[in-house]
């Protein structure tokens, strides 16, 4: 299952991103970009068999550009709570698209999105089994998959 | 005749853009009340009649099948079209929420015109709405 879902991620982001949001991401490869700048959401998928978290950690100012698009605000007035409400929902849409494709059989269910860290803390992927990084002009998001089964997703 | 919209959505931005895209696809509209979850949708129809209902289906306290359920077990709400918006398309969910009485289904990442197209179907025709969001610049997200 971890590896299916790994092979349609991208695509799952892409659909995703250019449908919805109008955002183009190039997937990159090498080292995480640090940055305190980055605002995280998970999503927990859950099975008998396989239990993974999918986390999500997007640059601030490309939620900023996302949500002021998406909602028809200024981007000076978009505040940390949009920013997290459209990363969750993006973090929402793709697992449940990549669950729709990888679990026709509906054997897996879907969390409800939830903020990873707080302003205070720095969110990282650290513990991921998977990292994968796209990139637009707009800035980075940052995808990882924490296995939570303990099986290895086997 | 001004049509009432209610917009179920746990998320503040996709009640947002639901919203802009009913706003903007032309039909009239009276006024678009917004829940964050299933409960929260049932209080709000005790003293508001919805003439199409948009709701997720993955939601905190209540979610969209069981408000979907509740909505359609009740005689004063039971009339109301209930779409299901979300990003759930495996088979089993959608032909169980179709079987419960779900007038349609849009899947997310979803375009303006497949919302427009589902209420042209549910509210009674083309002339009810007004221009075609497909061709419009001012429709994007």
């Amino acid at each position: 299952m971890l590896e299916k879902i790994c092979q349609n991620l991208t695509n799952v982001i892409s659909e995703v991103l250019e449908t919805m949001f109008f955002i183009f991401l190039e997937p990159k490869s090498g080292a995480l970009p640090k940055s305190a700048d980055f605002i995280g959401a998970g999503v927990v998928i859950k099975g008998s068999d396989f239990s993974c978290e999918l986390e999500f950690l997007a640059q601030s100012r490309l939620l900023q550009q996302i949500a002021a698009d998406f909602m028809g605000l200024d981007q000076e007035v978009v505040n940390l709570a949009q920013r997290q409400d459209v990363l969750k929902e993006i973090g929402n849409m793709v697992a449940g698209n990549l669950v729709n494709i990888c679990d026709p059989e509906v054997r897996l269910e879907l969390g409800i999105p939830t903020v990873l860290g707080d302003s205070l803390t720095a969110v990282s992927l650290d513990g991921c089994v998977e990292k994968f990084i796209y990139a637009s002009d707009e800035g980075v998001l940052l995808v990882g998959i924490r296995n939570l089964s303990g099986t290895g997703g086997q | 005749m001004a049509y009432n919209i209610l917009v179920v959505d746990d998320s503040m931005s996709m009640r947002a853009i639901v919203k802009k895209v009913i706003t903007m696809s032309g039909f009239d509209v009276g006024e678009i009340a917004e829940a964050g979850n299933g409960l929260e949708a049932l209080a709000k129809l005790e003293d508001f009649w919805a003439d199409v209902i948009l709701t997720d289906i993955h939601m905190p306290e209540m979610d969209g099948i069981e408000l979907l359920k509740k909505i359609k077990g009740n005689p004063m709400t039971e009339a109301m079209p209930v779409v299901m918006i979300t990003t759930e398309s495996r088979d089993e969910v959608v032909s169980g929420a179709l079987a419960m009485g779900a007038a349609g289904y849009i899947k997310k990442p979803f375009r303006p015109e497949d919302i427009k197209a589902l209420l042209v179907e549910i509210l009674g025709g083309e002339e009810n709405a007004g221009e075609d969001l497909s061709e419009s610049d001012e429709c994007d997200f």
